[in-house]
Order: C-alpha cells, then structure tokens, then sequence
C-alpha cells in the first residue's frame, strides 16, 4: 500500500515537473530580457493612459499604427514569392521607376531614363544616396542582381525579352533588349532592388531593402513588424512604426471593435458596422469581377497539362454578346456588393490605354433577346430554356464557395440569365477543380493591374492554356496585331493607342463590343474601417488584391487629429 | 520477463501505426486534388512546363509514389524529416517550436480540465439528485454538445470585444518585439484558448466520474465505513478517491486524441500559432513533408497518451498489475 502510494507520488511529481519544464522552455527566450518588457509595458501603459486623457488634453499625434489587412501577407517580402505584384514595392524597397497616383511613370532610383527609337536600349541615369537599411549603399550591381536573378527564376516576371545590364559607370546602367517591350514600364515599377550580398533563400525574414521602412520583425501567421528605415533617402514618413496583424476579416472586426487595432480591411456585408471613432474609407479599384466564356467548341483538344479545351453553348457569340447586355450590372453592385462598387466593361477600366467606348448601356433583356434569336436561339418546346439545333442554351459555372463575393456575383448571374432563356447551373467548386475545366466551362473570373500586360496575357493564343493566361482560348488576328504593336511600341503613348484599338476598332476587339472573350460585371471598392483621424494621402485606382492597394503608399500617410467621424 | 514483453509489445504495435498511418497520410495527400506546384508558386502566375518539371525534380514529386514515400521514410528513420515547401524550413525545426507553442496550450488545458471535472463529478456524484446535480449535470451536457470554434468565438466577444480583459488572438502582444515579451504577456495571450479548449474535456472526466462515484458510494465498505462513524469528507477520502481517480485518468490519457482535435480549431480561432493552424497550412498548400512530419508527432503524442494510461492504471490497481 505505502510502496504504491509512494508511486503514484513520484509519477505526478515527474508529471508536474515535465510540464513546467516545459513551459519553462517556451518562455525561456522571454525571461532574460524580462527587464526589458516591462519597460516596454510601462509605456505602452503610459500610452494607454494618453490615450484615455486625450480629450481633455492636447490632440495626440499618433504616429504608430495597427492594421488588419488579411491573414497572410501577399508575396511575402520576397520578389521571387511574387512580393511587387501587387502594388508592394515601394514600402520596403526601392525601384528603378515608380508610378504616381495617377499612374504617370517617374524615376525614383533611376532620377531619370532614356529609351531609344527603335525600343531596344533603355539608359537610367542612378540617384547616389538611396540606401538600404543597414546602412549600405544601393549600386547598379544590386540593380544587374535583382534583375538577372529574377530573369533567371522566371517563374513570376517575365524577363525573357532582357538582354543584357551594362553598367558604363557608377551612375549609369544600360538594358539592352532583345525586342521592344512597352510592358517592361510597368516591371520597372514593380520589381525591387534588392542588396546583392545579402540575398538568399531566407530573405524573406530579413527582407533589406531602400524603402520608407524595413521590416523588424514577422511571425508567420501572427504579425509583422515594421519601422522606418533610418537610412531612408526621402522625406520620413509620419507613423514611425506599423504592425500587420494577421486576423481574418471575422477577427479583424472584434480587433476594431474592441480598440486593437486603428485600421482593417473588410468585406461589403461589414461596411456599415459602426465603430466609434470609426469611419468608412472606400477606394475605386480595377479590381473587376466576371466570367470567362471559353470561345472555341468542344473537341478543340487538350491544354498542354491535358485539360479539355472549348464549350459549345459558350463558343456561340450570340450567347456572349446576350449575357454581356442582358445582365444587370447596377442590381450586383446594389446587392452583392451593398453598393460598394461600380460597373465594370473591360479588365482595364478607368486605365490610360482603356477603350472608353466599351461601355455600353446594360439590362437590354429585349435587345439580348433578339441577339439571340438573330443567333438561332429559340425555346421551340417551350420549357423556358432556347434551343438551337438541338442544343439546349446551358452551360455551367465554376465558382470558388470560399470567395463569398464570386459566389454571390455567380448566383445572380445564373438568376438573370433565365429571363434571357438561359440556364446556367452553378457548380461550388476551389481553384484545385476549377484549374482543370476552365478551359472548357466558364468560371468567375477575376483581374485589374496597373499595368496593360495581363491584357495581353489573357487574349493571347501563344499563351493559351498556360497558368491562368487566356483561359477561354480568344485567338483573333487582328486583337492579336495590336496587341503586339502596342507590346512593341516605344512609348508607353503610342502603346496605349493600339491598346485601345485592341478592344475596339470599330469592327473587332477582345472587348464586349466585339467577341467577348470575357463578361466582366463589376469592379470592387476596396473599403476599409479605420480611425477617422487617418489620412492616406493620395491613392491610385486600387487594383486586384485588396490587401495592399491601401498600403503601397503608407510612407506618405498622416495623422489628422481635428478629424471627425462624418 | 514479463515486463520486458510488454514493452517490446507495446513499442511494436506504436511502431506498426505509425508505418500504417504514415501509408494512410501519404495516399490521402497523394490523391488530394491539391495540386502543391499550384500552391507554391500561387494562382495567377506564368509557369511553363519545364519550371514545373524543374520544381517537380527539386522535391522529388515527380518520381513514382512508392518511391516518394519510400525516400521519405528512409529519411525520417535517420531522422531528417525533410524541408517544408512553404516555410523553407527544416520540418522539425517548425514541429519543434510549434510543439512548444502547443503543448504549453495542450498541457494546461488537460490539466484544468481534468482537476475542474474530477471535482464536479464527485460533487455531483455526493449530492447525487440534489439541485447541485443537478445543474452540475445541464452544465456538461451543455459543454459536451457546443462545438469548440463557436466557443471561442463566444469568448472572444465576451471577454475580448465587450470587457476588453483579454487580447483578441495571437500569442504576443501586438507590436512588440519578441525579445520584448515578458512571461505575463504569454499568459495573458494563453488564457482564452486555454479556456476554450478546456471546457471541451471537462464534461467526459466529470460525468464518468460521477457515475463511478455514485457506484462507490452504494457499495459495502461505504456502508461499513459509514457504520463505523466515518464522515462523508473521510469516507472520500479514504475510500472514493483512489477507486474513482482509475477511470478519470484512464479516460484522461486516452483523450489526447479529441485535446489534439480541439487545439485546431482553439489555435483557429485565437490565430494562435501552434500545431493545429500549421497542420491545416500544410494541408491546404499540400506541404507534404510538413504535413507528414505533424501527423507523426500527433501519433506518438496520442500513442503515449494512451500507454501511459495503460501503465498508471496498472499502479494505481493491483488487479490490472497481474495482467501486465
């Protein structure tokens, strides 16, 4: 009896012993600098209390922020994880080129730039005191690095038309290219520079850069950490420090509520949530929602992974032009979107090189009506759906149930489409699925860049079939000729001329007018719930990825406190 | 002898499930529509055939599947657990400060909950009938049917958005270096999910344990002992405790399994990085090794669970000792 009990002493006390130990080990890196947190504490403390006091007393000028902007950071601070595309680049690090709010191109390392005529030699003429944020100063060989290595990853930006990087002195680097590459305006602004010797494959962690801030610190899935980069060349930016926190949209909105967080990115259905102190900032974007009609019949053949290619009922123009009219757009942006948001013709709407003459006037039921009979699309047995030699007018669509608004587009969609005796059946589905059949069904789709090049990718036959490029196999010469002009072009001017003429050119275009490779619908606002006192300064058209668009130029924001809730 | 063939019994069946379900993981992601190319490099990205091939080369995916999962087991024998696709790092560098993360949320949990519901249910079992079983009994069963997530989300409302006594998620406070964060700071992050998560085992140790009291308490030596003037604090003492404690702690060890289950949607919820959202990470981007690596300590965590039910059961009674 006694020995047993004895025992069981023993094994509870090894238990008990294991956990604290345990528990030990993952507080251990926290206890020796214990001294130092709670000085930390003590002026968070203090801050807490300024806070509480501030309307009695002096306005307070914050100049540290929190913000929610999704679970996980886009791109992830690493170029070669795709850190640039979406409007990114210039919080950690610099670019050769930049763009300003109304998406004119400047210089930013490279003061200033020549191309030649004939668009194969680009000269930048460098800045001498952009620095990274350990002090070292940037050189045309980070610049040769970034964008060789780049070049060579290929995975994500496509530098195949990239020559040759001569650097002729410590200020001058010349690009030779092996075709004139009208786009290659927009890489510039996108892809960073990145320190030379210090790149590897853990650069993501310590992502040194010449930006406004440098990252500090990032728990994957908790947080990130930044700070103004001391050694930045411009003027500093107001809010010396911001932290993203990574909580999903449900979290984010108790994180404002209960006074965590100064700011949040939020979907349609959140934006009249009242928070005190609280205001709604919205944001036009290109960010366009549709769906992709793929234009060849069925039997066409295999994408190169040996997906199935072309639709029958999608293929008939009659059926895309229909849909393209037909729709209402306005009532999706009224209740899909709780009218946070426009409607969209084209993936380049609002852009320089967008044909304004795109836009045409919607809901025509009547006139897509006769469309479609002029099309040979009759409901001859009178079950509501058209037929036309014995094909009925249904097909389905794809959309992604974990994207709530691409659903909610997708269901009206499909409900409008029955006036125009067309049954679209709705298939929920994710983008493992949906990868193999688009090509052969339409799903809803989405775009919007600051930049023409996913226009050229998505009505582009060579690149039919690869990644999410042309998806609905559009293969049309004259779009085609166009479009390689305007790649071609010299200016980003005369670029954007065949731009335009590639969407419409009084007779054929990849646009609604003409052979409607896709039917875009609406373009999202990007809203977000912060501090009424926030200032974002001058925002560009937002793009597609709600996440950053805000962002891209929070080395420019300030802090109004006479602001008001509206 | 004896003993010696119960460990070799024991480390035989814990080495064959974890081979089996090892197989059973590597078929499961093997067939998942995932694609983990696709989920590497991200949806809307040009990609031509030979980088694909070239990444399919680099990780070994494409290579016959026996094959796969043959290199991969050789590995993990001499203890290289390979390198995670999303994080780039070695496996078991993120298992182990996951783990860390994990076991400190796990191991409080499983000790509240064990504690709190040993009590209730001999509470319970001695006011049998009474008002007080009463509502100790609605409030389990009340616990045993809400679903974690939602609980936490309760929590959270309450606690963080309405009273504002605890942070919203995450393990350290908002903004502060890690260097910077003190041991209270890790507490006060701790304490919802831990609330969270202990209330889903406390129901199944308290109504176990009322019921095998309640059966004591009815048997002949509570009589006798009753007879003999002991009173009711004595009688448990001396007599409940250690014949009530056996199926608690049974039940106890054997619950791993559902502690495991619940942290995931507890570490969800709270954004708390542990185990539980980095297994879901691996799943979703398809992060093979990551993923296989996880389910493997998870087995061995609930394996030992378990066993060391067996072995205490066996020290606390004599009668299940002969067996062994």
């Amino acid at each position: 009896m006694n020995k047993s009990k004895r025992k069981i002493r023993c094994l509870l006390c090894a238990l008990m012993m294991s956990f604290s130990l345990l528990v030990g080990c993952t507080n251990s890196n926290v206890t020796e600098s214990a001294a130092g947190g709670s000085t930390h504490k003590e002026e968070e403390n203090k801050e807490n209390n300024a806070e509480n006091i501030e309307d009695e007393q002096l306005p307070e000028l914050k100049d540290e922020l929190v913000i929610c902007m999704g679970t996980r950071p886009p791109g992830e601070f690493d170029p070669k994880t795709r850190w640039g595309l979406y409007s990114q680049s210039q919080i950690l690090h610099s670019t050769l080129l930049k763009k300003t709010h109304e998406l004119e191109i400047v210089g930013d390392y490279a003061k200033e730039y020549e191309v030649s005529e004939d668009g194969l030699t680009w000269m930048f003429y460098l800045n001498d005191n952009y620095k990274f944020s350990n002090g070292e100063l940037v050189t045309p060989e980070d610049v040769k690095f970034s964008f060789e290595m780049l070049k060579e990853h290929g995975m994500h930006w496509d530098l195949t038309f990239l020559k040759e990087i001569q650097i002729i002195d410590p200020l001058t680097m010349k690009f030779v290219l092996t075709e004139p590459r009208s786009t290659f305006f927009a890489q510039l602004t996108e892809i960073v520079i990145l320190p030379k010797n210090h790149y590897d494959d853990n650069y993501a962690q310590n992502p040194i850069g010449s930006g406004p801030y440098k990252l500090v610190q990032w728990d994957r899935g908790e947080q990130a950490i930044f700070e103004v980069n001391p050694y930045y060349h411009g003027p500093e930016p107001h809010f010396k420090k911001f932290t993203l926190l990574f909580l999903d949209e449900n979290a984010a909105l108790a994180a404002a509520k209960n006074g965590t967080v100064d700011l949040i990115y939020t979907l349609p259905e959140f934006a009249d949530e009242k928070i005190e102190g609280f205001k709604l900032f919205s944001y036009e974007s290109n960010d366009v929602r549709g769906v992709s009609m793929p234009t060849q019949k069925s039997g066409y053949g295999k994408t190169p992974e040996g997906y199935p290619i072309g639709n029958d009922v999608t293929s008939d123009l009659a059926i895309r032009k229909a849909l393209y009219i037909g729709l209402d757009r306005q009532a999706m942006v009224d209740t899909v979107l709780n009218g946070h948001g426009k409607k969209a013709y084209s993936l380049v709407d609002k852009m320089p090189w967008w044909n304004e003459e795109t836009v045409l006037e919607d809901n025509k039921v009547e006139q897509a009506n006769l469309i479609l009979e002029e099309g040979g699309w009759i409901d001859t047995d009178q079950d509501g759906i058209r037929e036309k030699d014995g094909l009925k007018a249904a097909f389905k669509l794809y959309h992604p149930t974990a994207d709530i608004i691409r659903t909610n587009v997708a269901l009206v969609v499909a409900e409008q489409a029955k006036q125009l005796g067309i049954e679209i059946e709705l298939v929920g589905s994710n983008w493992d699925e949906m990868k193999t059949i688009m090509h052969s069904n339409p799903i809803l789709f989405a775009g919007g860049r600051h930049h023409p090049h996913q226009f050229y990718t998505m009505h582009n036959p060579d690149l039919a079939g690869t990644a999410y490029n042309n998806i609905v196999y559009f293969d049309n010469a004259t779009v085609n000729t166009y479009m390689n002009k305007a790649m071609h072009a010299t200016s980003m001017e005369e670029a954007n001329e065949y731009w335009k003429l590639a969407q419409w050119d009084g007779e054929t275009g990849a646009s609604g007018l003409g052979e409607v490779p896709f039917i875009w619908l609406v373009r999202l606002d990007h809203i977000h719930l912060g501090d009424a006192r926030l200032n974002f300064g001058e925002q560009a058209i937002h793009t597609h990825g709600h996440e950053w668009s805000l962002l891209a130029n929070i080395g420019e924001w300030s802090w109004d406190s006479e602001a008001k809730v509206d | 002898m004896e003993k010696l063939k119960y460990v070799i019994y024991k480390l035989t069946r814990g080495i064959t499930l974890l081979i089996g379900l090892s197989i059973l993981t590597f078929i499961m992601m093997h067939n998942s529509p995932i694609d983990p190319i696709t989920a590497y490099v991200g949806g809307d990205v040009n990609i031509s055939l030979e980088q694909r091939a070239a990444l399919e080369a680099y990780w070994g995916i494409d290579k016959h599947p026996v094959e796969q999962y043959l290199t991969w087991l050789k590995n993990i024998v001499r203890g290289d657990m390979g390198t995670s696709k999303v994080h780039r790092r070695p496996v078991s560098d993120i298992i182990q400060e996951k783990f860390l993360a994990s076991f400190a949320l796990m191991g409080l949990s499983w000790i509240l909950s064990g504690s709190i519901g040993f009590c209730m249910g001999i509470i319970a079992a001695i006011k049998k009938g009474k008002v007080t079983d009463k509502i100790i009994k609605w409030i389990s069963y009340i616990q045993a049917s809400v679903p974690t997530f939602w609980l936490g989300l309760l929590l959270l409302i309450i606690f963080s958005v309405w009273l504002e006594w605890f942070p919203i998620g995450i393990s350290v406070p908002i903004g502060v270096a890690s260097s910077d964060v003190t041991l209270m700071d890790r507490i006060h992050h701790l304490i919802l999910p831990v609330a969270t998560l202990s209330v889903l085992g406390i129901a199944n140790v308290t109504l176990h344990t009322r019921e095998k009291m309640i059966d004591v308490l009815n048997s002949e030596y509570i009589v006798f002992a009753k007879a003999r003037g002991e009173t009711t604090w004595q009688i448990i003492k001396n007599h409940g405790l250690r014949n009530v404690a056996l199926p608690a702690i049974t039940l106890h060890f054997a619950y791993f399994g559902e502690l495991f289950g619940g942290s995931v949607l507890a570490e969800q919820v709270f954004s708390y990085p542990g185990l539980g959202s980095t297994l879901t990470e691996a799943g979703l981007k398809s992060d093979m090794p990551l993923l296989m690596g996880i389910v493997m300590i998870s087995a061995i965590f609930v394996f030992t669970g378990n066993m060391l039910a067996d072995i205490l059961n066996s020290v606390i009674n004599p009668c299940l000792k002969e067996e062994i």
